[in-house]
């Protein structure tokens, strides 16, 4: 009996969790590195920094879980921050021009991701683009119609939301993160107890195979699509709403971010593999270190360099720990 | 080297963790012979190859070859870059240069043409890899690999995919590379064939060399014997009487077949034979509702299950285990992972799946065995019309034996079966009727008591009535 | 096993990574300094740079001061507004920030005030914020020269084309004032406002193909430096036919200017932008808070007559003499 190294099944629950592990001894080195030096209050590890830390990781976070499950797919998205921003205009439009209230104004900039998402899904399953061009073309067209409806102004929601606004008791810069940890937990269960989530990793694994074993595999490739849109579009509802402005210009660029967190959280981009818990992982590690790399003197000069070394680093040895071994 | 070998291993064992996979195995290879190594699937045949060829590390042992001998490998599986071209995949590494280094594309295309001429092959030196049919590519591996004119020559169950006139066309060319002085190592579960073309064979049992001996000493009786460890009856047919009619097709076109008109009863078994590209798999996947009908009619049952041929890269998923390839699709919203267990378990334990436990990734699991869990997934909706194509490519005797036995069974308890197999004397064993194909058209139908191999050989190739 | 050895391995090279920073080990305790905040609009602008040059020499002239000199990589608002709440949390003595989006960050600085640390802006304000001090150039009246140097130029009629980079609080005013200036003559018509997206490269791509779309233009007017910014940026341009005038005097926009690519610039006090905060800053941590938040610098406007004069000037402020 032939048993290899390989871990195929393992990764898929243990990635998710080995990015937990870097996450904590990431925050544990720099609560040390940080240390004030005179015993006043530590300015890295305190509750107040976490919680920024958060609201900052949970815009990728919250992406990063559709991208998670694009990528698991055997997709790849590249909408999601011009989709970010639509919503983001969407909401913003309908608030403060249209008077509309402010829970259908969230509605809407979330079903227009959800629309984005179908657009992609469409090109790639009866145009049979591949996914790379069909969203980067969504994109365009997402980013391009925010800019045709602000006119390159922007929409102020601030203006018109009660300062001190705490639904729920819980003030509105801490909402972001506590929505990016209920949609982790629900997509996780969705990707491990749900039948759509194994289809989803068998049409990434082996499309033919998937198709042949009886896989809707349209319809999976579909629900990814829609869902990363509207995930993504949640993202942009939740920046105009916590934030306070819509705009058109925002997020560029994003998608690399978002995609780079789901990778780093497990997610192979030859489809099969992905974790929605490591992706929110992976958006934390990056949000760590941005942070801890503003408190650290000399630090945002080399801050781009240092993030793509810190994916590069785990790729590399989450390459190295998996490959064929005798 | 100084003893007449060309290669020689000495003790090699190889470990993957807890499992051994080759036990102090001493084999060597003479120049100018063919020696054949038989074994059941998990015997190690493959990790010996694997071995010599350098891509896995052995745990212990040695391995002696003359640093000058050019050494070939052609391994079991099929996978070559879709959008190479033949000729390309054939020189890949050994190109042929000219000036300033440029690649002399017409040479190459020239001795490409030649190389698949020694072998048999019809494909174009100019066609993409991606566009050959599996029996085509494997005549395209071997190709490259006869061309760079061995001193050893490793080769993997090379006749897995081919027919009976590529095997022919292999034969002629191994044995004309042996009066050349290449020593040749040769794997195959297909004992005919190994008697026909071997000078000595070894039998592996798991992971250990139970004998090697001149090929006249031996039947495939008692390498059946040796390799299993005990004797393995023949299989006999029972007779069955068939029921209604399941699955009809009427004057049914699709991709390479013409209009094809057949009808398979619950408890029978109906075999389609026919030569590569003859438009078997089509069939099949048009049954199936894989591929869309030009023409015609199909009545298909409600309960129908497909287990498609090439099960690496067209049944089972690499990156889900063994239980999640047996419950794909999953039936119903939920996973219900403990219930998956319980029946993934009564099913390698039916099956005889030699595996780890339920949730085994699927690469431990050897060619039979990976086929087994194909069968699993199809079985498990207990299916009116189960169809095969090429159930028993590339599995040992033991293991073929067992599907065999299963798939009487099946027809025995009233399922309708319609299968394909590129192999004549498995077909005259298991099926009731056969089907011949040539060219995307049936040519003749044939009842299986009397029917002869080579009537049916003569059907499916066009040569006499 | 091998997943230990990952996890070793990442903490291993992260403790190589943090070696790597500069300055990352503290030397040896030093006294308390007073530190500082700097945030510019974005790393990768130019013009920051002197603001930086001015602040580290006033730091150094008042001494016990530490500059912190922090912005995003590029023009993003939410990363400036990221890196704000850092050093909020990090409990800085005084916040210098020039904004990219003033009231996407009012809530930010209003929660530093509150919480004590004094924030002045420079260059970009946040009017509605609870800041201290906005220093910079008067923004409408900047846009006012802008537009009255160019209506002279071209001798009150034609037909001009404007640049711009939507967003930017302090960009927007000087549109206004520089439209205001040429709603004066009857016989200017502006015919577009380009949005270069802060983005010196597409300022290029912007003036090459206006110059196809309007051949006959009369005049260009930029509210920022872009074009300025590059060397070649105005080459489509034939200032025989068309007359430029623009915002900043970093180079190389002297250079521009004396070779008649551009003929008129209005400069801002760089150094100033990193200078005035500094002090401002100590002052107000001292106890005496300004009475009026606007404390307008003032404006160089440059032609090829004083642009010898100017870059005297220049000199001077660069070594810190004047």
């Amino acid at each position: 009996m032939i048993a290899h190294r390989r871990r195929v099944l393992l990764p898929r629950l243990v990635s998710g969790w080995s990015a937990a592990v870097i996450l904590l001894l990431e925050f544990g080195f720099f609560t040390l590195v940080l240390a004030p030096r005179n015993g006043g209050p530590h300015t890295f590890a305190n509750l107040a920094n976490v919680a920024l830390i958060l609201k900052y990781s949970s815009i990728f976070g919250i992406g990063a879980i559709g991208a998670a499950m694009v990528i698991g797919a055997g997709g790849i998205d590249l909408a999601p921050g011009a989709v970010i921003a639509l919503a983001s205009v969407i909401t913003g439009h309908l608030f403060v021009i249209e008077n509309a209230p402010l829970w259908a104004a969230c509605v809407a900039g979330i079903t227009v991701g959800l629309a984005a998402g179908a657009v992609s899904a469409a090109l790639v399953v009866l145009a049979n683009l591949p996914p790379f061009i069909a969203t980067l073309g969504v994109m365009g067209i997402a980013r391009g119609a925010g800019f045709l409806i602000t006119e390159g102004r922007f929409y102020d929601l601030s203006s018109r939301l009660p300062s001190g606004t705490a639904p729920l008791g819980l003030s509105l810069a801490g909402w972001p993160g506590v929505i990016m940890m209920l949609l982790a937990a629900y997509f996780q269960l969705v990707m491990t107890r749900t039948a759509v989530g194994r289809h989803v990793l068998a049409t990434g694994g082996n499309e033919v195979a998937a198709r042949y074993a009886g896989v809707h595999v349209g319809r999976v490739k579909t629900f990814v699509y829609v869902t990363a849109g509207g995930l993504a579009a949640l993202s942009g509802v939740v920046l105009a709403v916590v934030q306070g402005q819509g705009k058109a210009d925002m997020a560029t660029g994003y998608e690399l971010d978002i995609i780079a967190a789901a990778v780093v959280g497990g997610a192979s981009l030859s489809g099969g593999r992905a974790s929605v818990v490591g992706a929110v992982i992976g958006s934390l590690i990056f949000g760590v270190l941005r942070n801890a790399l503003a408190q650290i003197p000399g630090g945002t000069f080399a801050d781009r360099l240092i993030l793509g070394f810190a994916v590069l680093i785990i790729v590399v040895m989450d390459r190295l720990a998996t490959r064929e071994r005798a | 080297m100084a003893d007449g070998f060309l290669l020689a291993t000495h003790g090699l064992t190889v470990r993957y963790g807890a499992t051994t996979a080759l036990d102090a195995v001493d084999v060597d290879i003479r120049a100018g012979e063919v020696h054949a190594v038989v074994g059941e699937n998990g015997a190690g045949k493959s990790t010996l190859l694997r071995a010599i060829a350098g891509t896995v590390q052995p745990t212990a042992g040695a391995i002696r070859i003359d640093a000058r001998n050019r050494l070939a490998w052609v391994p079991q599986e099929t996978l070559l870059p879709p959008d190479l071209r033949v000729a390309d995949w054939i020189f890949l590494g050994r190109e042929l240069r000219g000036r300033m280094r440029w690649l002399r594309n017409h040479a190459m295309l020239d001795g490409a043409a030649t190389a698949l001429r020694a072998i048999g092959c019809a494909a174009a030196p100019s066609a993409r890899l991606g566009s050959l049919s599996l029996p085509q590519r494997k005549q395209v591996q071997l190709a490259r690999a006869l061309r760079a004119e061995p001193d050893v020559l490793l080769l993997d169950e090379p006749t897995a995919v081919l027919g009976e006139t590529e095997t022919h066309h292999l034969f002629a060319a191994v044995r004309t590379l042996k009066q050349r002085g290449t020593g040749v190592l040769y794997v195959s579960h297909r004992l005919q064939e190994v008697l026909a073309i071997a000078d000595r064979v070894t039998v592996l049992r798991d992971g250990r060399r139970v004998s090697t001996d001149p090929v006249s000493a031996v039947d495939t009786g008692r390498l059946v014997q040796r390799m299993v460890g005990r004797d393995v009856p023949e299989h006999r047919r029972t007779d069955r009487t068939a029921g209604d009619p399941v699955l009809r097709l009427i004057g049914a076109a699709m991709a390479h077949v013409r209009g094809l008109s057949l009808t398979v009863r619950r408890g029978e078994v109906v075999g389609v034979a026919g030569l590569v590209g003859a438009g078997r798999s089509e069939v099949l996947e048009a049954v199936a509702g894989l591929r869309p009908l030009r023409a015609g009619r199909i009545e298909r049952p409600a309960g129908c299950a497909f287990v498609p041929e090439d099960r690496g890269s067209k049944g089972l998923i690499a990156a889900l285990g063994l239980r999640e390839n047996v419950f794909l699709p999953v039936g119903g919203w939920f996973v219900d992972r403990a219930r998956e267990r319980a029946e993934t378990q009564r099913w390698v334990e039916q099956l005889r799946i030699r595996t780890t436990g339920p949730d085994a990734p699927i690469e431990s699991l050897s060619g039979g065995n990976q086929q087994k869990v194909l069968l699993a997934r199809a079985l498990r909706h207990r299916p009116q019309l189960l169809l095969l194509d090429e159930p028993t490519a590339g599995i040992d005797v033991g293991a073929k034996a067992e599907i065999h036995d299963l798939i009487c069974q099946l027809a025995d308890r009233g399922a309708a079966i319609l299968l394909t197999s590129s192999d004549l004397p498995e077909l005259l064993v298991l099926c009731d009727r056969i089907v011949a194909l040539r060219a995307g058209e049936a040519v003749g139908a044939v009842a299986v008591d009397t029917a002869t191999e080579e009537h049916l050989a003569a059907l499916i190739t066009g040569a006499g009535g | 096993m091998i997943a230990f050895r990952r996890h070793t391995l990442a903490l291993l090279s992260l403790i190589a990574v943090a070696n790597a920073l500069p300055g990352c080990f503290h030397p040896a305790d030093t006294p308390r300094m007073l530190r500082f905040a700097f945030i510019p609009k974005a790393l990768h602008i130019p013009v920051f740079e002197y603001a930086r040059i001015g602040a580290e020499r006033a730091a150094k002239r008042l001494g016990g001061i530490e500059i912190i000199w922090r912005g995003a990589e590029s023009t993003d608002e939410i990363r400036q507004k990221e890196i704000l709440e850092s050093f909020i949390a990090q409990h800085v003595d005084g916040i210098a920030i020039s904004c990219l989006n003033g009231d996407l960050l009012t809530d930010a600085i209003d929660r530093a005030v509150d919480a004590g640390i004094p924030v002045v802006t420079w260059d970009s304000d946040a009017p509605r914020s609870k800041r201290l001090a906005f220093y910079g150039v008067n923004d409408v009246e900047a846009g006012r020269a802008l537009g009255d140097g160019l209506a002279k130029l071209i001798s009150g009629h034609g037909r001009v084309a404007m640049i711009t980079s939507l967003g930017a609080d302090n960009l927007q005013k000087r549109l206004d004032g520089a439209k205001d200036a040429l709603k004066k003559y009857a016989d200017i018509r502006i015919v577009e406002v380009f949005d270069v997206r802060d983005d010196a490269v597409r300022v290029a791509e912007v003036i090459a193909s206006a110059a196809q779309r309007y051949p006959d233009l009369d005049g260009w007017l930029s509210v920022g430096g872009w074009p300025v910014f590059v060397r070649n940026a105005l080459d489509p341009i034939d200032p025989s036919r068309t007359k430029v005038v623009a915002f900043d005097t970093i180079p190389p926009a002297p250079d521009l200017l004396r070779a008649g690519k551009v003929q008129l610039l209005v400069g801002q006090k760089y150094f100033g932008w990193g200078e005035e905060p500094v002090r401002l800053l100590k002052r107000i941590i001292e106890g005496d808070r300004p009475h009026e938040p606007y404390q307008y610098s003032g404006m160089d406007v440059v032609t090829r007559d004083n642009l010898d004069a100017y870059l005297e000037q220049w000199k001077r402020w660069q070594q810190g003499t004047l």
